[in-house]
């Protein structure tokens, strides 16, 4: 792994451990997770142990049950007064045709459902009919006690700004599929399309975008965020801010060079 | 017999028309669901009180330090509490041992005290070998025991000490407490789980009701 290399050339060590060395994490000086994350899975635990010992580490614990969590996401880049679409939360008892047919006069047709515990688009979803916002509400619900109702935004491509400790990172565009309109898509006999990622220069990146997106990963907290925005006019709009962003070789990484020496400089407070 | 459960269901309902929401002697929040979930709806409503800053016992963060069980045992020994010595495996394992998965599928622990189905265990319980099961290692001769912890308090004056404990590290207000019991009676703590408010017996909910006020 790239990022292995570069602490080596740093002049640090570097293990790589698994579930079962996890009562080793107190010995380190930071750890770096690349897993899923989710509070129920044990990347979690391996946050939580290491922040209860002192030990830096990305993700931290509250990035990943913020961001894990649709619902408390949404809720701080509204606190924060990040622009996101317009978006509202339900519980079960707010699943009636009644409310659907409400909710597409008042957001507007169609709007966009989303489980809170969703990642890689699963539970995601548009919806056209008061119907289906009963139906697939029901559905989602068996995830969670909330959903979240969210205007619709049309796109051609994701823009995702990688941010560390409140500087961006790496910029890039997931392109959306043509005729998807998610980055990523599921279809029949478990296909995953997607689109191409193109990376650009942080110094040729707009402004606005990188503002935003800054705004956004701090209104979470200081640690590595990939946030997702649209492009509405000239302003932007935050869709998702990601906890273990993916960083893949010859993507995001690709007109960003230093990506990996600033994550491993963080992790060893050597920032200045 | 009568007028009691008659008194129980009422001061249920009154907790449900209050959401659970109580102020202690510190007038700070106290979410007195008891099933704190992650998601569920008892879990939102700590959140909503702490994304509208206000302060709430317990926050999303002691929920999640409580209910993952490795977390908990970190966190208690870490304060001084005894615990077991346990390790997370992908799926060897040997008994006597407590298993708690952690995935997000399966909530219910397993004790498992002989070897025979080690195999076939360790394969559900890690979902073929997908996720992690955390161990607790059973010491020779010792008991498993689960008692219900209010505010810090429990009917029996034998756990009153530990629930004491476990309330100020975890201030998790109405909880399921496991522990373990050895052979020359120590109390070391195992887990911390579900305790529906209505589940609650007479002498705890009144125990309740000196400590708090319901909030408006
Ligand atoms: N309000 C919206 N309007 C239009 N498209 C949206 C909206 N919200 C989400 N999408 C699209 O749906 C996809 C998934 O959304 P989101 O990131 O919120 O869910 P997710 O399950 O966390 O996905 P992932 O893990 O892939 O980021 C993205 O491609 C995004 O562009």
């Amino acid at each position: 792994m790239k990022f292995g290399q570069v602490a080596r050339r740093q002049g640090h060590d570097v293990d790589y451990l698994f579930r079962p060395d996890m009562y080793k994490i107190p010995q380190y000086d930071a750890i770096f997770i690349r897993a899923l994350t989710d509070p129920l899975n044990s990347s979690y635990i391996a946050a939580r142990i290491a922040e209860l010992h002192g030990v830096r580490v990305i993700d931290d614990p509250a990035s990943i049950f913020i961001c894990c969590d649709k619902v408390n996401m949404y809720s701080h880049l509204q606190g924060a007064n990040v622009p996101i679409p317009d978006t509202l939360f339900f519980q079960k008892s707010d699943l009636t045709i009644k409310k659907g047919a409400e909710l597409l006069e008042s957001i507007g047709s169609p709007f966009v459902l989303k489980a809170p515990n969703s990642s890689f688009s699963m539970y995601v979803e548009k919806i056209e009919t008061a119907e289906a916002f009963v139906k697939i509400g029901h559905r989602f619900l068996r995830r969670a006690d909330r959903i979240v109702v969210q205007k619709f935004i049309r796109s051609e491509y994701d823009w995702r700004v990688g941010v560390l400790g409140g500087e961006p990172l790496y910029v890039c565009q997931y392109t959306i599929p043509k005729k998807q309109w998610k980055v990523l898509t599921y279809v029949e006999n478990g296909r995953i399309i997607y689109g191409p990622v193109k990376a650009f220069e942080l110094e040729n990146a707009n402004p606005r975008l990188l503002e935003t997106a800054v705004r956004a990963g701090s209104a979470i907290g200081d640690g590595l965020y990939g946030v997702d925005l649209k492009q509405v006019g000239d302003d932007f709009v935050v869709i998702e801010v990601n906890d273990n962003p993916t960083i893949a070789a010859n993507e995001e990484d690709r007109k960003a060079p230093l990506l990996y020496e600033k994550v491993v400089r963080y992790l060893m407070k050597e920032r200045g | 017999m009568k007028n009691r459960r008659v008194e129980k269901s009422s001061l249920i309902a009154e907790a449900i028309r209050h959401n659970y929401l109580a102020l202690a002697e510190d007038k700070i929040n106290i979410n007195l669901s008891g099933k704190y979930g992650y998601l569920e709806s008892a879990y939102y409503f700590s959140q909503d009180l702490e994304n509208r800053q206000e302060t709430v016992r317990p926050t999303c963060k002691e929920i999640l330090d409580a209910y993952i069980v490795p977390v908990s045992l970190e966190k208690a020994k870490l304060a001084g509490i005894g615990i077991p010595n346990y390790y997370l495996t992908n799926g060897y394992f040997e008994p006597p041992v407590i298993i708690d998965p952690i995935n997000p599928f399966m909530w219910r622990s397993s004790i498992i005290l002989k070897s025979s189905r080690k195999a076939q265990i360790a394969k559900s319980l890690t979902r073929n070998y997908t996720y992690a099961i955390c161990c607790q290692e059973l010491p020779p001769l010792s008991k498993v025991v689960t008692f219900h912890a209010v505010m810090g308090w429990s009917v029996s004056e034998r756990y009153r000490k530990i629930a004491e404990a476990i309330w100020k590290i975890f201030s998790i207000p109405v909880a399921t407490v496991r522990i373990i019991i050895t052979d020359d009676d120590g109390i070391i703590f195992s887990s911390i789980s579900d305790l529906a408010f209505e589940s609650l017996n007479m002498r705890e909910l009144a125990y309740l009701q000196e400590r708090i006020t319901w909030a408006e």
